[in-house]
C-alpha cells in the first residue's frame, strides 16, 4: 500500500519483516537503527512485552533520499512471530509493498519456519495478495549458531519461488544490509513497473 | 479484498491542504495529521515540528486498525471515532472515507465538542477529495491512473503505440541511497 505523491514527488512504501518467533526480525531493525548516524536518526518504535517479545510491531522509518527523481521513504515493520498473535500479524501485513521472510537456520526451528511461511501465504491471500507475486526476499538468519540447516536445504524447503536469498547473522549485521537493499530495490522496481509511462 | 494504493495528484494535495488549514483554524487544535489507515502520513498542519510525525502516524495506524478488529469482535461494523484524554494534551481520531484517519492533537484552548463539530465538516470536505486518491492495486487501474496523472494525450486510433521506456535499475540507486544515509 504505497503512497505516491506526484505533487511533492514523494514515495512511501512499507516493507514487513515476517518469520517465526525469535528468528531475528526485530534484531534486523535494531541493527539497521544502530547504524544510522545520530544526526539522521529519528526513532524506532517497538511495541513489545515486558520480556522484549514483539507484541504488536516494530517500526523504523528510513529516508532514502532522492531515487529516480522521487524523495523515497521506506517504512520497515516487523510482525510478532509468536503463533497466537496471528490477528496482529494480519493487521501489520496489511498494505505491505514487500516482505522479508526471516527464517531461523537452526535445525530445531525447521518446522516453525515452514509453518510461518504457510501462515504468510494464508495471510497475504486473505488480504488479496499473492505470495508468488509480492516482492519477497528470504533471509536465512542465525548462521553463526552451532546446529544449523544448510542453505541449500533451507532454500529447497522454503524458497519455492526462487526469491533472492541471503545468509545472515543479524546480531552482528551480517546480511542485514544486503537484505534491506534487495527488498528496497525489488519494491521500487515493482512500483516502477506498475506506474511506468 | 483488493489491496489498494494511494496516489496524490497536485489537485488532491491542494484541496487537502486547504481543508486541513480550515479545519485547524475552526477547531483551534494544535496540530492535525491526515494519514492512510496503513500508517502512511499524507498531510499535516499546525505545530508538528516538535513531534516525530512518521512514528506517530504509524502508531495511530496501528491503534486504529486494531480498534477496527475489536469492533468486528463485538459485532460492530466499525468504530469511527476515538478520543484519548491526557493531562495536557488530547488526541481525537476520526475515520474518513473508510480508508483515512484524521488525527487532531489539542490542548485546553479548545474543547472536544468543537473538535468533533469541526471534524464533521472536515470529513464532508475531505471524503470526496480523498476518494480520488484511492487506487485499486491492479495493473489496469495503475495504467489508467498513470495516464491521468501524466495527462498524456489520448492515443490516435490506428497510430502505432509509443515505445515503452526501459525500467530503471534500482539496485544501484538503492545502494547509493543507503550508503549516503548510513555514512
Amino acid at each position: 500500500m504505497s503512497l505516491i505523491n506526484y505533487s511533492s514527488k514523494e514515495i512511501t512504501c512499507k516493507i514487513v519483516y515476517y518469520g517465526p518467533g525469535r528468528c531475528g526480525k526485530t534484531t534486523n531493525l535494531q541493527y539497521i537503527y544502530s547504524k544510522i548516524p545520530d544526526v539522521k536518526r529519528s526513532s524506532m518504535v517497538s511495541l513489545a512485552t515486558e520480556k522484549d517479545r514483539t507484541l504488536f510491531f516494530d517500526f523504523l522509518p528510513l529516508e532514502l533520499g532522492d531515487i529516480a527523481g522521487y524523495k523515497t521513504r521506506v517504512q520497515l515493520y516487523t510482525v510478532p512471530g509468536q503463533v497466537f498473535y496471528n490477528s496482529t500479524r494480519k493487521l501489520v501485513l496489511q498494505g505491505a509493498d514487500g516482505v522479508v521472510f526471516v527464517a531461523d537456520s537452526q535445525v530445531d526451528l525447521w518446522q516453525e519456519n515452514q509453518e510461518s511461511l504457510a501462515n504468510l501465504r494464508d495471510n497475504l491471500s486473505l488480504l488479496g495478495m499473492d505470495i508468488s507475486k509480492v516482492p519477497l526476499v528470504m533471509q536465512y538468519n542465525k548462521r553463526d549458531m552451532p546446529n544449523i540447516v544448510s542453505v541449500a536445504e533451507l532454500d529447497h524447503a522454503l524458497n519455492f519461488r526462487h526469491a533472492p536469498h541471503y545468509e545472515a547473522v543479524a546480531t552482528t549485521g551480517v546480511g542485514v544490509f544486503d537484505t534491506l537493499k534487495a527488498i528496497s530495490a525489488l519494491v521500487l522496481q515493482s512500483l516502477s513497473a506498475k506506474y511506468r509511462r | 479484498m483488493t489491496n489498494i494504493q494511494y496516489v496524490l495528484s497536485e489537485e488532491i494535495n491542494k484541496a487537502v491542504e486547504v481543508s486541513m488549514g480550515r479545519y485547524l483554524k475552526d477547531s483551534r487544535a494544535s496540530c492535525v495529521l491526515l494519514l492512510a489507515k496503513s500508517g502512511h502520513l499524507i498531510s499535516q498542519a499546525g505545530f508538528t515540528s516538535n513531534f516525530n510525525v512518521q512514528s506517530i502516524a504509524a502508531l495511530i495506524g496501528g491503534i486504529f486498525t486494531s480498534t477496527q478488529a475489536l469492533a468486528k469482535l463485538v459485532a460492530e461494523e466499525r468504530f469511527k471515532v476515538m478520543f484519548q484524554e491526557g493531562k495536557n494534551w488530547n488526541v481525537y481520531f476520526c475515520l474518513i472515507a473508510d480508508q483515512f484517519i484524521l488525527a487532531t492533537v489539542f490542548d485546553k484552548s479548545t474543547v472536544v465538542g468543537m473538535i468533533r463539530h469541526a471534524a464533521g465538516e472536515a470529513e464532508r470536505e475531505l471524503s470526496p477529495v480523498l476518494a480520488k486518491a484511492i487506487v485499486s492495486d491492479t495493473d489496469q487501474a495503475a495504467r489508467d491512473l498513470s495516464r491521468k496523472m501524466d495527462q498524456a494525450p489520448e492515443p490516435i486510433p490506428g497510430a502505432p503505440a509509443p515505445p515503452e521506456e526501459a525500467l530503471p535499475d534500482f539496485n544501484q540507486a538503492v545502494e547509493d541511497a543507503l550508503s549516503k544515509l548510513f555514512s
